[in-house]
């Protein structure tokens, strides 16, 4: 007979280490009361990293990752999850489902701040014990994976053809809200000054929000849950601004806009 | 940048003008260039497909680009009944059904049980991971392969299941009988027809395993039928979604028509908060 006492010790009961609500009464996020505690005294975005990591922090940090969310979702239907999310508008699917695809669209290893932020933060992590450890700045860079010539580091490069626009309010607001740079965002800056030297790469805000959430003492994997609805926003625009509009009509294409490349019409 | 370089332009990432594809060639109508008139699935007139192949035929035409032997198709024909239905334990149906009794929207049930359906454990990325193993070994001995991988697991103490390597295991502290009597099904008719097959191989390493009560599950029979027919652990992902989404969806909108409490909703003392 096997023994099923760990499955047993689950059947019909739950194991919560987060929180739990007891109804009519309170809430507990993490021991503290949301309704005493955390209520009209934290920020949504310190209640929801909260939730995320398990770290209360403090409410200028908050305000500061609140700022990056602004600068990872814009109302722009040519970004691919916000396409995504007005393709859901051309269908009139509910807002719901627009939502979730786009922030689903965005779990990618390309971009979009939220897997990207895992893999970026982790990239750096090693890059920066690395260096730590006396490891000079081109065996580090060697390490990467090269496409053209170029060293392909998440954080690093932005696929299109023009300078990051956030980096210069992302540097201001950490100054005005007081938040000294950390090791890894200094760090981060002597690499995107070694790459842009020598392969015309140079930091974006990726990259600048990875080493801000290192140096919060986030890890990659925090990071990516703070970061998992962060294209929400853009989207839910992308998708009303759709909505109203008749069927196939965003981005509609004639079949001769699609290069077939496959094998021709054959006998069966 | 170093001043002796001339200035590069910064535009790093070239786009294609036009979206390719080998799958699908639409011909347009004279009088509409956005209406299809015709269309050609890998080559074939999708009306004849339709006429001529059955739909798992036409479902490993679409993947691998050439219509399957008879073989092959039984094969995966075999594989969909196989899994058409994880049952409503399964963390995914559970998923669809707990949507379902809640009112969710309808449309939703099928894309929240396929997300849930698409982990690393019991789900599909570890279908992808199991195919990659198969990949890897099935050419070597499967007893050995077996022991090596044993001997190895050992070391290691985990509480609760334990999935040895991606696809094989044991569900609830035990070997999955109901998954090892499948793979029968499932894999005998072409192991009959070719007895150095992947699945032979699958099922001898499984028949290995068992003796330290571990075995093949539903995620490694999948990639074993994957493998068999030549399909790439990407692909697989999203096929194994598809062979099980019926199920999901078949329970899930079961529970639309009943009542909001025709599920249980733990009491407070069956929520039990240990915080850390």
């Amino acid at each position: 007979m096997t023994n099923t006492e760990y499955w047993d010790k689950r059947n019909q009961t739950i194991f919560n280490s987060v929180g739990h609500w007891q109804g009519g009464v309170d809430v507990t996020i993490e021991n503290k009361s949301l309704m005493t505690e955390l209520m009209g005294q934290v920020t949504y975005m310190q209640l929801h990293i909260l939730n995320a990591t398990g770290q209360l922090v403090a409410k200028n940090i908050a305000d500061w990752i609140e700022v990056c969310f602004m600068g990872l979702s814009y109302p722009d239907s040519r970004i691919w999850c916000n396409q995504v999310a007005a393709y859901a508008g051309d269908t009139k699917t509910s807002v719901v489902a627009a939502a979730a695809s786009a922030i689903l669209a965005a779990d990618s290893r390309g971009y979009g701040g939220s897997h990207a932020r895992k893999m970026s933060m982790a990239a750096q992590l090693l890059a920066f014990e690395q260096y730590q450890q006396g490891m000079p700045l081109d065996e580090i860079i060697r390490q990467a994976k090269f496409k053209n010539g170029k060293p392909i580091i998440v954080g690093f490069a932005r696929p299109i053809d023009r300078d990051d626009e956030r980096l210069k309010p992302f540097a201001e607001i950490q100054q005005k809200l007081e938040i000294e740079q950390g090791q890894y965002l200094k760090f981060a800056f002597l690499l995107s000054d070694y790459l842009k030297q020598h392969f015309n790469l140079s930091i974006n805000c990726g990259g600048y929000a990875s080493a801000f959430l290192l140096d919060q003492g986030f890890s990659p994997d925090d990071g990516y849950k703070i970061n998992s609805f962060s294209v929400v926003s853009g989207a839910i625009a992308c998708f009303r601004d759709q909505q109203a509009q008749s069927p196939n009509s965003f981005l509609p294409m004639k079949c001769q806009d699609i290069d077939y490349t496959g094998p021709q019409p054959r006998e069966l | 940048m170093s001043p002796d370089k001339p200035a590069q332009h910064k535009q790093d990432f070239v786009y294609a003008g036009k979206t390719q594809t080998n799958i699908l060639l639409e011909i347009p109508s004279e009088q509409n260039p956005y209406i299809s008139h015709k269309n050609y699935l890998q080559g074939y007139d999708l009306n004849q497909l339709v006429e001529k192949k059955s739909f798992t035929d036409t479902l490993l035409l679409l993947f691998l680009g050439e219509l399957p032997t008879p073989a092959h198709s039984q094969l995966l024909e075999r594989l969909m009944i196989a899994l058409i239905n994880l049952g409503p334990r399964h963390p995914a149906v559970k998923a669809s059904m707990t949507a379902g009794v809640s009112k969710t929207n309808t449309e939703h049930l099928l894309p929240i049980g396929l997300n849930v359906l698409g982990g690393e454990q019991n789900g599909a990325l570890e279908v992808a991971a199991a195919v990659n193993f198969i990949q890897q070994h099935w050419q070597a001995c499967p007893v050995q392969t077996a022991d090596e991988i044993l001997n190895q697991a050992q070391s290691v103490e985990l509480a609760g299941e334990n999935h040895i390597i991606a696809g094989f295991g044991n569900q609830y502290g035990a070997v999955d009988d109901l998954c090892q009597a499948l793979a029968s099904s499932v894999f005998n008719p072409f192991i009959q027809q070719q007895s150095d097959s992947i699945l032979a191989w699958v099922l001898r390493f499984s028949q290995q395993l068992n003796s330290a009560n571990f075995g093949l599950l539903k995620t490694g029979l999948a990639a074993a039928v994957f493998c068999q027919l030549g399909i790439a652990a990407r692909e697989s992902v999203g096929l194994f979604q598809l062979v099980c989404a019926p199920g999901i969806f078949a329970h899930g909108v079961e529970q639309t028509h009943k009542p909001i409490t025709a599920m249980p909703m733990l009491k407070d003392e069956q929520h039990i908060y240990q915080p850390k």
